[in-house]
């Protein structure tokens, strides 16, 4: 009877049935029909359930009115709950009641009903691990209303590649890229990130919670639950974690999390869910930041007196300046300052592997100072920082107009797929940082289209320290590999490169840093220009007003084997307009030619 | 379709890889479930915490999915365990050994998210709480001071740590921490 209720239906072709099993169309086109994303065939009850809708829902249905076994956790309903919740409300069961079974373990896992929401974590890029590079998205339920509250015993599921333990990196790489691994969801307490990313890797998280109906929640966690076992082939372009979380809140949230490209950028998810309005409501009720233990010490840092921050160095250079007189004289809940800070120092450098358990040996000192004072619960202030949501969205296309000394005025086009650039927004991204990949110009001049460059991978980091304090910033180092024209005043003459580079910033004031870099570059040769070249380069980054971002650059490039002299290279580019999606830049360039650009940026 | 193109592009050039996901963290070897009718457990020898310690590598903290599936679930049905690796103890032992850094922390405040969440998972009501931590401060102090505590390493300390906790909630407090 519910299978003639649900073939009338047509739940087979329903969106949330689709959604429950994973399913896709086949990409080939000389295939019709669907096939499930998921590779565990215990995900199936019907033979052909990884292809066939209809088998697996009828199949579904029939499961469960099986008898009950000896392990009750193993029957359909049970392990299937999600499906079992949402044919329940779409079906009439009466009359046609089947077993009552109680799936203890899935209670105990759901917490029995205790979860009142779900949240979506955002861990931020960490350019130290090119896995990590994007950043990373989990899910958390939520045991509390509020978002404030106590969450580290809050169970969450994150999805990742199953990589064997001591995998070289060459076949890391390749697998990854080709689908070679396979993936699925891991269940932990939230703590267990918390202490990964914000403690260990110094990852600033950032917690999106949803405003969902309870039973839109009942969904997500029951198919949670299905999840866990459910293998997936795991690419890291596409299939990876933010694509799969995305899959996941399908359940419930209809609308796309992700735009329609070959690759699933995490931060992008947060831009969607941000628009999202549900009965007039926005889908996101909530979003606070948890900083790294890193951004912990500056915020603290930062709202010391003078007086303190010079005491926190005196202490973190020489610790037997701890106790003096200068600390005795302190108010009480001054020292707690100064001391809840040094923790914090004392934490963010023992996170560096090198020379961990020096540091805490010096903290050592503090918390016994900690000790003697009376329990007392600070209030720090509150960060203001921009959640990643307000960052420009990845995708960029830029149109300039340029004129060229050597070549006269042209049209140039810009496709980036991501990243950010070190004039984007500060939002969610590293500070000055930036991070490109297959970044793609195009010139068109005298009737003719001239390619320019491809940047296929291009980070950089200049790392300042914020506080002075030692230990604090590290070297600055840069990366970039591609195709582009020799110079600016060559055109269609290209060539392939790689070059990396290392220096070190400083910030001078609270919005302008300084840096100098001495960058290495091989490439192809174009008419005898050399094959290996060091550059030079002095700049400054900053910003005189809100809205207007610049950086200067200036330096020198010669090749080792080749017969150029060294050449002068200048950049100047300004990055104007507060808007997340547009922006306007002006950028003024010498590399043998000088060229003035304007452009208009879209982000999306 | 167009993912195999973009892998193959991506390779072609011998581009470092990126990944828009973590990899997914390898599972640490089950803890041993042992029985013990000695009345004082040490999670960290008697059920292998020490073995599973959460490495501090950038590469790849690890993850358990083993222990809060017997434990928190132990916990929330009310299955305890005493004398076993299945109880909220081991639960607690293996959170300090984790959390240490903000655990000390914390306890040096008398206040604090991890301390409240390792009562919680000891079942200890919200009203002993502050006077559980007190206590235990006070105890902490001592062993703070000592000599041999800079020496120690993360474990061993948060070993300590756990057994004074653990004097305190199956002693004075213990009817406080009543699912113990």
């Amino acid at each position: 009877m519910l299978i003639m209720q649900a073939r009338a239906k047509h739940l087979a072709d329903a969106l949330r049935w689709h959604a429950l099993v994973h399913y896709k169309k086949n990409e080939w086109h000389f295939t019709d029909g669907v096939h499930s994303e998921i590779i565990s065939p215990e995900f199936f009850l019907a033979k052909s359930g990884s292809t066939n809708p209809s088998a697996e829902l009828e199949a579904t249905i029939a499961g469960f009115y099986a008898p009950i076994g000896v392990d009750p956790d193993q029957h359909p309903q049970c392990r299937f709950v999600a499906r079992y919740k949402w044919l329940r409300q779409t079906l009439d069961w009466t009359d046609v009641e089947p077993p009552l079974v109680t799936c203890k373990k899935y209670r105990e896992w759901a917490l029995n009903g205790h979860i009142k929401s779900v949240s979506l974590i955002f861990a931020t890029g960490y350019l130290s691990n090119p896995a990590s590079l994007y950043g990373h998205l989990l899910i958390k339920f939520n045991t509390s209303d509020n978002i404030v509250d106590n969450d580290l015993l809050d169970p969450s599921l994150s999805y990742g590649a199953i990589v064997p333990k001591h995998e070289s990196g060459l076949v890391y790489m390749s697998k990854g890229l080709l689908g070679g691994y396979e993936a699925g969801f891991s269940h932990d307490k939230f703590f267990q990130h918390n202490h990964n990313y914000a403690e260990t890797e110094l990852r600033d998280l950032w917690e999106y919670r949803l405003a969902l109906p309870p039973d839109e929640v009942d969904l997500i966690v029951a198919h949670g639950w299905e999840m866990l076992g459910a293998k997936f082939n795991y690419y890291f372009l596409s299939n990876n974690c933010a694509y799969e979380v995305s899959e996941l809140l399908h359940v419930a949230i209809d609308d796309r999390l992700l735009p329609n490209t070959p690759w699933s950028i995490p931060s992008t998810v947060f831009n969607r869910l941000t628009v999202i309005d549900r009965e007039g409501r926005p889908l996101v009720s909530a979003v606070r930041k948890i900083p790294s233990r890193q951004n912990r010490f500056y915020k603290k840092y930062f709202a010391l007196s003078e007086q303190q921050r010079a005491l926190v160095k005196k202490i973190i250079v020489h610790p037997a300046n701890f106790g003096g007189g200068e600390y005795q004289d302190m108010a009480n809940t001054d020292k707690i300052k100064t001391l809840e800070t040094l923790f914090d120092y004392y934490e963010f450098r023992a996170a560096d592997e090198i020379d961990q358990q020096k540091y805490r040996q010096k903290k050592q000192v503090v918390l016994l100072g900690r000790l003697k004072l009376p329990s007392e619960q600070l209030s720090w202030p509150q960060t203001s920082d921009k959640p990643p949501h307000e960052g420009n969205p990845p995708l960029m296309a830029q149109l300039s107009a340029l004129t060229n000394s050597a070549d006269g005025n042209a049209i140039e086009v810009r496709i980036r797929p991501a990243y950010y650039d070190m004039l984007a927004l500060d939002a969610g991204k590293i500070p000055y940082s930036s991070l490109a990949m297959f970044d793609f110009k195009l010139m068109y001049s005298d009737e003719h289209l001239h390619f320019r460059s491809l940047d296929l991978l291009s980070i950089e980091t200049l790392s300042p320290s914020r506080t002075g304090a030692p230990g604090d910033g590290s070297y600055a180092w840069r990366f970039r590999v591609g195709l582009e024209q020799q110079n600016l005043r060559c055109i269609d003459c290209t060539v392939a490169f790689t070059e990396g580079g290392i220096g070190k910033a400083a910030i001078i004031d609270g919005n302008t840093l300084i840096y100098g870099m001495l960058d290495a570059r091989l490439q192809s040769n174009m008419e005898s220009s050399g094959t290996l070249a060091g550059t030079t380069e002095l700049g400054i980054i900053a910003e005189p007003i809100k809205h207007w971002r610049t950086r200067i650059s200036i330096g020198e490039r010669a090749y080792i084997n080749g017969a150029r002299a060294m050449k002068p290279l200048l950049r100047w580019e300004n990055r104007l307009g507060g808007n997340k999606n547009w922006d306007w830049e002006i950028t003024v360039e010498k590399n043998s030619a000088s060229e003035l650009r304007t452009s208009v940026a879209f982000y999306w | 379709m167009d993912k195999l193109k973009i892998a193959l592009a991506a390779l072609a050039f011998a581009l470092p890889v990126q990944s828009f996901a973590e990899t997914a963290k390898e599972k640490k070897p089950e803890l041993e479930k042992v029985s013990k009718s000695d009345e004082k457990l040490n999670p960290w020898t008697d059920c292998g915490i020490g073995a599973m310690l959460f490495d501090e590598t950038k590469w790849a903290a690890v993850t358990s999915n083993i222990i809060w599936d017997w434990g928190i679930t132990a916990t929330t049905s009310a299955v305890s365990s005493k004398h076993t690796c299945e109880g909220k103890k081991v639960v607690a032992a293996f959170f300090i050994n984790q959390t240490y850094a903000n655990i000390e922390e914390e306890t040096a405040n008398g206040n604090g998210a991890h301390i409240t969440a390792m009562l919680n998972i000891l079942g200890c009501n919200s009203a002993s709480q502050q006077n559980i931590i007190d206590s235990v401060r006070a105890d902490f102090s001592k062993a703070a001071a000592s000599a041999s505590y800079a020496e120690k390493t993360k474990s061993a300390k948060a070993q300590d740590y756990y057994f004074i906790l653990d004097e305190k909630v199956s002693g004075r407090y213990a009817q406080q921490c009543q699912a113990i």
